[in-house]
């Protein structure tokens, strides 16, 4: 299988069965290892909608696309990810 | 020989326009569109869930084996003397309940008991910016149906623990009362009144004035809430020559370890 998506599984696992921090770290962690990792978006807004107050704004979500523009811009500068 | 003049590499708009559609689309309509989502959602990550709960329940077997078997027996014994007394104690909240519903009832607050819908946990939040949890009672599920702004009881339908805030086809969301900003309350045997400020994860705030007769164990219960049990005061703060005292306030229960609640309509 490809290990991408295998990765995608597994932290929608994590999401939901580990502590959020963790899930955190393996986020960011993905979000620098791979190209685009837009898959991080779907996991954050699967948490979002199982745990947020109705009718609210997705913030978290929000917050991750910032963020994931942000790490491509940084890691487009940065000497060790070329 | 010719010149060749520099031209700078054309930059792409789709970038920035792509970030900004982004972030438009997520606010005005990621709420909107994916709100019907959350109920197959929910549904995909109870596995999910469900490892969790067995990694937890596995990793605390664990732990408890290595740091409790010296004193099992100790402990064995300790329980069963705490369960006599409990019984005995609960034999007597069960008469003094009866007498308070007879007495509500000849005051005409309230004619008889409710039943309370039982509710599995099925997802407890493991970060908490909104502090809901999620119960298996959705209105496909039930013969009676809850509502929104129902209550959500514990620990035998003594402990108040937050309010119903969505109800969908298969499960409802629960909104922590430690979410919310201003909650009536009255403290201890004197039964002064307060205000409890919710401080996330079933933590409250009180202020009150210094010489205020308080002490750590003293119970608060929710004024609105039909005087259910908020929490037992676990902390006092004063400090220096501040006319105030500030109270920490605990739910007398592991928020994140529930597995059952009830649901009750409001009693006014």
């Amino acid at each position: 299988m490809n290990p991408r998506f295998s990765l995608s599984i597994l932290l929608f696992i994590s999401a939901f069965a580990l502590p959020w921090w963790l899930t955190l770290v393996f986020l960011v962690w993905a979000v620098f290892s791979w190209s685009w990792y837009y898959e991080s978006l779907i996991i954050i807004a699967a948490y979002e909608l199982v745990y947020r107050s109705p009718a609210t704004v997705l913030w978290l979500t929000l917050g991750a696309f910032v963020t994931l523009f942000l790490v491509e811009w940084l890691k487009e500068r940065l000497y060790v990810f070329r | 020989m010719l010149s060749k003049k520099y031209s700078r590499p054309k930059k792409s708009l789709w970038p920035a326009v792509s970030f900004v559609g982004g972030i438009f689309l997520i606010y005005f309509l990621g709420s909107l569109v994916l709100s019907s989502l959350a109920g197959p959602v929910g549904l995909a990550a109870r596995p999910a869930w469900w490892i969790g709960q067995g990694l937890f329940a596995g990793s605390q077997s664990l732990i408890d084996f290595f740091r409790d078997r010296n004193h099992l027996a100790a402990d064995n014994r300790r329980l069963s003397a705490d369960r006599e007394r409990l019984l005995a104690q609960l034999a007597l909240k069960n008469q003094i309940s009866a007498e308070n519903n007879y007495l509500r009832e000849l005051f005409g607050r309230f004619e008889t008991d409710q039943r309370p819908i039982a509710g599995e946990v099925i997802f407890l939040p493991n970060f908490v910016p909104d502090q809901i949890l999620t119960v298996d009672l959705g209105l496909n599920n039930l013969v009676r149906p809850i509502k929104v702004g129902d209550w959500a009881v514990a620990a035998g339908g003594s402990v108040i623990i937050g309010r119903v805030v969505s109800v969908d086809a298969w499960s409802s969301k629960i909104k922590l009362l430690s979410a919310e900003k201003n909650l009536p309350v009255m403290i201890g045997d004197n039964r002064l009144a307060g205000i409890a400020v919710g401080a996330g994860a079933g933590n409250f705030t009180i202020v009150l004035p210094r010489d205020a007769s308080v002490k750590v164990g003293d119970s608060v219960v929710a004024s609105t809430f039909d005087s259910l049990l908020l929490g037992v005061v676990r902390h006092l703060e004063r400090e220096g020559d501040e006319p105030n005292q500030t109270l920490l306030v605990k739910v007398p229960l592991n928020l994140w370890q529930l597995k059952w609640l009830e649901i009750y309509e409001p009693k006014i």
